[in-house]
This record gives C-alpha cells, sequence and structure tokens, in this order.
C-alpha cells in the first residue's frame, strides 16, 4: 500500500543502491546514504545504477567507512528535514544542537585511523565527491602539518624529497625569512 | 551491514604505506586552504614535486589571511614587519594576479600596498596618479574588491589614494590611526560613499554611518563641527 500513492520521494528514500567494492564486496545502501556521494548521484539521476554500483577504486575495507560516514550524515540531514515541523522552535534547537554535537563526536571518532586509511578515505571521497568527508578529511592533514617543518611532514607522511637542489634552493631563497 | 561495518573498523593494516605526493590536487588544495600561509613557503611547499605545483596554485592565495599571526610573532621576534611584507609579497606573486582580497594588521608599508598593485596587470597611468606626496600611495588596482588594514597610519591622501585607484572596492575596513577626519573633503567623502561596506573605526565621534552613505548637507556638516 506504500507504494501506490506514496509519491516519488518515498519511493526514492526506500530504493537500494547496491555498491559494488574493488574487491567485489557488494554493499547495500539506500539512496539517500548513497547520494551523499555526488559521482553517485549523478549515476542514479543518468539511471546507470541497476546491477549494482561498480567502484573499481574503493576497496571493500575502505568502502565501508565510507558508508559508515554517508549514513550517519543522510541520517543527520533526514532529521533535521524530518523534525521540524514537530518542534517548537525551541525545542528545535535544542534537538539541533544535540544532532551537531553527535555529529561532531562521531567526526572525531571516525578520524582515529591510520594515515594509510586516511590517505584512501581522502581519495575516495575525492573520487565520489563526497565533499563533507573530503573536508574532514583533509583537516585532520592539515592540522597534523601546521608548524611542522617539511622534514618532519616527510617522514609523518612518508614523503621522498624529489625536488632538485636547485629547486629547494630558489624555493628556501624566495622564502629566505621563513628560516632565519 | 552495521555488524559487518563494526567488524571492519579495526583492521585497517598499520605498516601498509601510501605515497602522499600522490595526492590529489584537489584534496591537496583543500589541506592548504587550511593551512596559515606561514604553513605553505615553511613547511608543505618544501615537501616534494607535487605539492610545490599546489602550493603555486594561483586560486590557493586569492584571499590572502594568516590567522595565527601571533604565533608567527613569536617565533619571529626580529624584524616581524619585513617578514609579514615578505610573506605578502610572496602570496602577491603566488596569487598570479588573482588577489581579490586582502587582509593584514600592523605592517601595511607604501612599499606593499605598491608591490600589490605592481604585480596586476594594471591599467596605470602615472598622469591620473595622484602626485601629491601621500602617506600611502598605492598604485591602481582594479580587482581588489576587499581591503582591510589594521593598524595602519593612513591620512586623507592616503584614503584617497585608496578609494581613487581601486575602483572596484567593495569592502574598505580601516583599523588605525585616522585622525584626518575633519580634513576630509566632501569630494572624498562622496568617493568613500561608494564603498558600499566601509568601516574606519577610528573615527570616535561623532558617529557616522558610511554604511548607508550620505544622504544630506548636514549630515556633512555635523561632522566638521
Amino acid at each position: 500500500m506504500a507504494s501506490a500513492g506514496s509519491g516519488d520521494e518515498k519511493a526514492a528514500a526506500a530504493a537500494m543502491i547496491t555498491l559494488i567494492s574493488s574487491d567485489n564486496e557488494k554493499f547495500e545502501v539506500t539512496e539517500a546514504t548513497a547520494t551523499l556521494s555526488q559521482t553517485i548521484r549523478h549515476m542514479i539521476e543518468d539511471g546507470c545504477t541497476d546491477g549494482g554500483v561498480p567502484l573499481p577504486n574503493v576497496t571493500s575495507k575502505i568502502l565501508a567507512r565510507v558508508i559508515e560516514y554517508c549514513k550517519k550524515h543522510a541520517t543527520a540531514a533526514a532529521g533535521e528535514e524530518g523534525s521540524s515541523s514537530s518542534f517548537s522552535d525551541a525545542a528545535f534547537l535544542e534537538v539541533d544542537r544535540a544532532f551537531l554535537e553527535e555529529l561532531e563526536e562521531f567526526d572525531d571518532a571516525f578520524l582515529e585511523v591510520d594515515r594509510a586509511t586516511l590517505f584512501d578515505l581522502i581519495l575516495a571521497a575525492n573520487y565520489l565527491d563526497i565533499k563533507g568527508l573530503l573536508n574532514l578529511t583533509c583537516q585532520k592533514v592539515a592540522d597534523s602539518v601546521k608548524g611542522k617543518t617539511p622534514e618532519q611532514i616527510r617522514e609523518m607522511y612518508n614523503i621522498v624529497n624529489d625536488l632538485t637542489p636547485e629547486e629547494e634552493a630558489e624555493i628556501r631563497r624566495e622564502t629566505q625569512w621563513a628560516f632565519e | 551491514m552495521d555488524h559487518r561495518t563494526d567488524a571492519l573498523l579495526d583492521l585497517a593494516p598499520p605498516s601498509a604505506t601510501r605515497n602522499w605526493s600522490e595526492l590529489p590536487l584537489d584534496a591537496l588544495l583543500l589541506v592548504f586552504t587550511r593551512l596559515d600561509l606561514s604553513d605553505i613557503p615553511m613547511g608543505a611547499a618544501l615537501l616534494c614535486q607535487s605539492w610545490l605545483v599546489a602550493a603555486k596554485v594561483p586560486s590557493l592565495w586569492q584571499c590572502v589571511g594568516m590567522s595565527s599571526q601571533e604565533l608567527v610573532e613569536q617565533k619571529f621576534r626580529y624584524g616581524v614587519c619585513d617578514l609579514l611584507c615578505a610573506m605578502a609579497m610572496l602570496a602577491v606573486d603566488c596569487s598570479g594576479g588573482q588577489l581579490q582580497k586582502f587582509y593584514r594588521r600592523r605592517f601595511v608599508t607604501a612599499e606593499l600596498l605598491n608591490y600589490i598593485g605592481d604585480s596586476f596587470f594594471l591599467e596605470r597611468n602615472e598622469d591620473e596618479f595622484c602626485k601629491e606626496p601621500i602617506d600611502v600611495e598605492i598604485p591602481l588596482m582594479r580587482q581588489l574588491h576587499t581591503l582591510e588594514l589594521y593598524d595602519c597610519d593612513i591620512n586623507c591622501k592616503g584614503l584617497k589614494g585608496i578609494v581613487d585607484n581601486c575602483p572596484r572596492l567593495e569592502k574598505l575596513h580601516i583599523d588605525g590611526y585616522f585622525n584626518d577626519e575633519l580634513e576630509m573633503d566632501k569630494d572624498l567623502r562622496m568617493k568613500c560613499a561608494r564603498v558600499k561596506n566601509l568601516k574606519l573605526d577610528t573615527w570616535k565621534e561623532p558617529h557616522y554611518d558610511y554604511f548607508g552613505g550620505y544622504s544630506s548637507e548636514e549630515e556633512y556638516h555635523s561632522v566638521d563641527e
């Protein structure tokens, strides 16, 4: 009975999308969760999600984490819309605040990962075009880099210095004030 | 699903390494926009080719600001002013002529403002340029729409130079020592009124609403008194 008069929106909310990781694991997610990814949203709009969405760049381990993020944030988005009518403004604000705090805690906990995972999450967020997740993960990198010397950052992130001595000298000359 | 998600949380291989120099440019730029101006040339840009390329992307430098200036000042007790000027000049270089916003505090010199102006493809016409000795002689900056100067000594001529030479200016905030309000002529006042969002914080008395522009001669006279 839900299908007949429920309208497109409800039908869309109930629709499930199958995401397939690079190692061929299948993940069933709601469309609301999946469309946090702009990449997948476009695929849905173009009607090319039948039979599952293969994501050859994302491993099952990372995809599971990405989905965990999207689920939480999709719920948050849905909750904000749904609760607005049934609460007074004050109560709504209160709920809103609690919600945001919870979301923030979730994000903090979500970022408790090793650097390799963080790197993979950034690549996945970039590939899937999930703005919130990309911002979150890049902020983590920025925070870890702040105030560090190039040597410290290289060590931290395993980066090989491929600058020629000439290039390095040039940057240092241009920015000499920073090293005095 | 929840079950399997939970189970996977702890499975990250701790020893696996990733090549961080292969971070996509978009992501690198996001990282860089979250750094302080000082962190980029001092650290991030010197890592490797790809990070250096990202550090030189002009859009990164469109909005030049520096949040932790105090930190930098602690690090560099000497020549702070020179240091900050140098950083700003670097930012101007890197912005590739795309500088649209400029926020600085306590170190703005005529030299710096000139430098900013020189770095744009200016239609600079010396004849139109105000040649009178002014405190802050600035060149024509057609693109600049936001200028915020903090703790900045400025007089009428300096102010005039700014409003004359930045025709696109939408937001001008000056906080510092502006003691010349009595000297302002009507022409200058009208020019200031064209700036949509103007704040000259040092004008203590009387309060003058520059956001709404000018409405009458009476108001104009009341300032003079």
